[in-house]
């Protein structure tokens, strides 16, 4: 029995952890990425938590912050420090000294990247936890989404591993700085490239995106796929990275030659290793950039890839989310809401009662307000840069959060626009139509209605405190509006009670409008 | 010693200089090592690299957007020459250097100062040379926004390696230009985010000059933190 065997069996021992891990613990304990905290930390609080504060309390929508707000605050950080600490040994000039050690340079350089990385990842952790925790307090409905945090997670990873290799191939004190402005760049233009809608395979792996519509994931599930498509990419580049820093001599890799010989001679399973992970990167990469060209926008379910899914068909994947309304306003006119707008129903019910108090009873009032998801709402809707539309028999306003609520909302906007709607809907009639124009689609024709409609619904609106209707403001017009809303409201109710036909039959002038 | 050395040091004792001549010689011969020190070269050539991209923004039109929104890009290449500027603090003698003399304030200041004006200079050759006002291709800020972003971030770090030394200023700069890109995108206007206000808007060049003046002051005067790293 040797001694190791004895040791082994005394009470209380514990077997040493291994080579790697005591590493990588003392690279975290002395990682340079602790001085990017501080910038770090003011950072975040300056634009994502401050913007993911401002956003309605929606966790599709706050979760977006994580990857187009902080995302890009950690690239450059991730980039700079890992070029850095890929860059130490050449910029120490200690090759050398180094190359009598007993494990080869890939791992000590695998140990160096995986403390930095820890930082960052960790630091990335953290905001993504700030910001959810922060959303679990106000959310009324969901839970956090794991997606972004999973691609953010990997594509910082990727940016970290390109980047050290990048300062081990080309160690210097200017690498660290110019590579972080180098990848600073490049996610800057994806951005450029998703945002602007392209359907470009660079727009769609850029982890930094435009924010979606609000009702994203509320009424409809959203699919992973371009998450899963990032992942696929980045995972990829990391593992293209890194195998290339085992393999190339440059940074003390084992060498190109011999590389797709299994059994060359002279780090033989090492060169193997690198190849392999080099190999397998890339074609993940290939694999995920192919993917991302595939990508289609879907109207309900964000976007789509065919080939994850095994067919060609899109609307297969639009599934509704089930949910119960919540309501609340009076018997006579209730107003309901997805359960996830809970907390804007005291100001929806209060801006409703405002408006029905002067239109009750009157024909073509509506006799509940609904909200559906803003892609059921009929096109004329969006065109006319309306909330909602009153449709159907019995009347029901049908409306969408989403274009009543401002990212960043704003509560006379929100209680406007639906008194804007009904009392439009009452007085004048439709929003509009669409007409079509050869070669360039249908154009929206908007109905403001004639001097006398505008007069009254603008006098209404003035009544209870809401804005005039977007259109002719005019003297004449502002003036009859501002004697109507001077009338006592049981006076007007029973002047547009006795006039309200002629008024929409647009039988009535501006001289008619007491 | 070789006699054949001893020989050439005593010719080169013969051929010595005057010493005003002298007195220049050392100093231009102190000035050179302070700059090759200091990486100066290679910062010049990257500081030439920045312009060439500069140059290859403006004409091939890798952004979009008017007005501020067109600042984004020349400003993030203006943060990676004001880091460059930063890293070229680093002194690679540690303390001892400390003791040499009286005239490492001078050299300190004389060097920042000469890198931001290249930089400068260099940006400004980048953009004139793809200066098309018929193609709708020029720099939006004018020179005058590359030098109050140069020199402001700059500021910024030298300020930064009074702390985490030389070699690690440029995480100001770049911290600094990250908080700009999103007060420029988000229309902050805050004072201390001056890079995203026009360059014409004059609280914004005071508060630029202020940062680089008090960089450069406290810069010039302690110098970079020596870690025990040496790094």
């Amino acid at each position: 029995m040797t001694a190791a065997v004895v040791e082994g069996t005394r009470p209380g021992w514990r077997r040493p952890s291994p080579l790697f891990a005591r590493i990588v613990r003392m690279e975290i304990r002395h990682s340079t990425f602790v001085w990017g905290l501080p910038l770090l930390a003011v950072l975040f609080l300056f634009d994502p938590f401050r913007t993911a504060s401002a956003y309605p309390d929606l966790w599709p929508l706050r979760a977006t912050v994580v990857l187009n707000k902080f995302w890009p605050d950690c690239v450059p950080f991730a980039a700079g420090f890992s070029a850095w600490a890929g860059s130490r040994e050449g910029r120490r000039h200690v090759f050398d000294l180094l190359g009598t050690t007993a494990r080869p340079a890939w791992t000590r350089q695998l140990c160096s990247f995986a403390g930095t990385l820890a930082w960052g990842n960790a630091a990335f952790g953290a905001g993504a936890a700030v910001v959810y925790v922060k959303t679990a307090t106000s959310a009324t409905w969901g839970g956090p989404p794991i997606w972004p945090v999973v691609a953010g997670a990997v594509a910082l990873t990727a940016v970290s591993a390109l980047a050290f290799t990048l300062g081990a191939l080309f160690p210097g004190r200017f690498t660290a700085p110019i590579v972080a402005v180098g990848i600073m760049v490049v996610v800057l233009e994806a951005f450029r490239e998703a945002v602007s809608m392209s359907g470009g395979p660079v727009g769609v792996l850029s982890p930094d995106g435009a924010v979606p519509p609000m009702d994203s994931g509320i009424f409809y599930h959203v699919l992973p796929d371009v998450s899963i498509v990032q992942v696929i990419f980045f995972a990829g580049a990391a593992l293209g990275a890194i195998g290339l820093l085992g393999l190339t001599p440059r940074a003390g890799g084992v060498g190109w030659r011999g590389a797709l010989a299994a059994t060359s001679a002279g780090g033989a399973r090492l060169r193997t290793l690198a190849t392999a992970v080099f190999a397998g990167g890339v074609a993940l990469a290939v694999g995920g950039f192919g993917l991302a060209g595939t990508a289609q926008g879907t109207v309900l379910a964000g976007t789509q890839i065919p080939l994850l899914h095994g067919s060609g068909s899109g609307s297969s994947a639009e599934r509704p989310i089930p949910y119960t309304p919540v309501c609340g306003g009076s018997a006579s006119f209730p107003v309901c809401l997805h359960p996830a707008y809970r907390s804007y129903l005291g100001p929806a019910v209060k801006s409703f009662d405002l408006v029905m108090s002067e239109l009750a009873g009157l024909p073509g009032t509506p006799v509940r307000a609904t909200e559906v998801a803003g892609q059921a709402l009929p096109a004329i809707v969006l065109e006319g840069s309306a909330d909602g539309i009153v449709a159907g028999t019995p009347p029901v306003y049908e409306f969408s959060m989403d274009d009543a609520l401002a990212l960043v909302p704003d509560p006379a906007q929100f209680q406007d626009g639906f008194e804007q709607d009904i009392a439009h809907a009452v007085i004048v009639g439709p929003l509009g139509r669409l007409v079509p124009v050869p070669g360039s689609g249908d154009t929206f024709e908007p109905d403001t209605g004639n001097p006398a409609q505008q007069a009254v619904l603008n006098g209404l609106l003035r009544a209870i405190g809401s804005q005039p209707y977007p259109g002719n403001q005019s003297a004449p017009i502002a003036g009859a509006a501002a004697r109507f809303a001077a009338l006592p409201t049981a006076t007007r109710h029973a002047w547009l009670v006795a006039n309200l036909a002629a008024l929409k039959a647009g039988h009535l002038t501006l001289s008619q409008i007491p | 010693m070789s006699a054949a050395d001893s020989a050439s040091v005593t010719r080169a004792r013969h051929v010595a200089p005057s010493a005003a001549g002298s007195a220049w010689v050392a100093a231009t011969h102190l000035t050179w090592l302070h700059l090759r020190s200091r990486q100066v070269p290679a910062a010049l050539a990257a500081l030439a690299g920045c312009a060439v991209v500069l140059w290859a923004a403006l004409t091939y039109h890798w952004w979009h957007g008017a007005g501020q929104a067109a600042t984004e890009l020349p400003m993030i290449i203006e943060g990676c020459a004001a880091a460059i500027i930063a890293v070229t603090a680093h002194n690679p003698f540690g303390e001892p250097e400390r003791a040499t003399g009286r005239w490492l304030p001078f050299l300190r200041l004389g060097t920042a100062l000469a890198l931001c004006g290249a930089a400068v200079g260099l940006l400004a050759l980048g953009a004139a040379a793809a200066y098309d006002p018929q193609s709708r291709v020029y720099l939006g800020t004018g020179i005058l926004g590359v030098a109050e972003n140069v020199m402001g971030f700059a500021g910024v770090g030298l300020i930064v390696s009074l702390v985490t030394g030389g070699l690690l200023a440029w995480t100001g700069p770049l911290g600094y230009l990250a908080i700009s890109q999103f007060a420029l995108v988000a229309n902050y206007s805050e004072p201390l985010t001056w890079a995203a206000r026009p360059a014409t808007d004059r609280g914004g060049w005071i508060t630029a000059m202020v940062v680089f003046a008090i960089g450069l002051a406290a810069f010039a005067i302690r110098g970079p933190r020596v870690r025990p790293s040496g790094e």
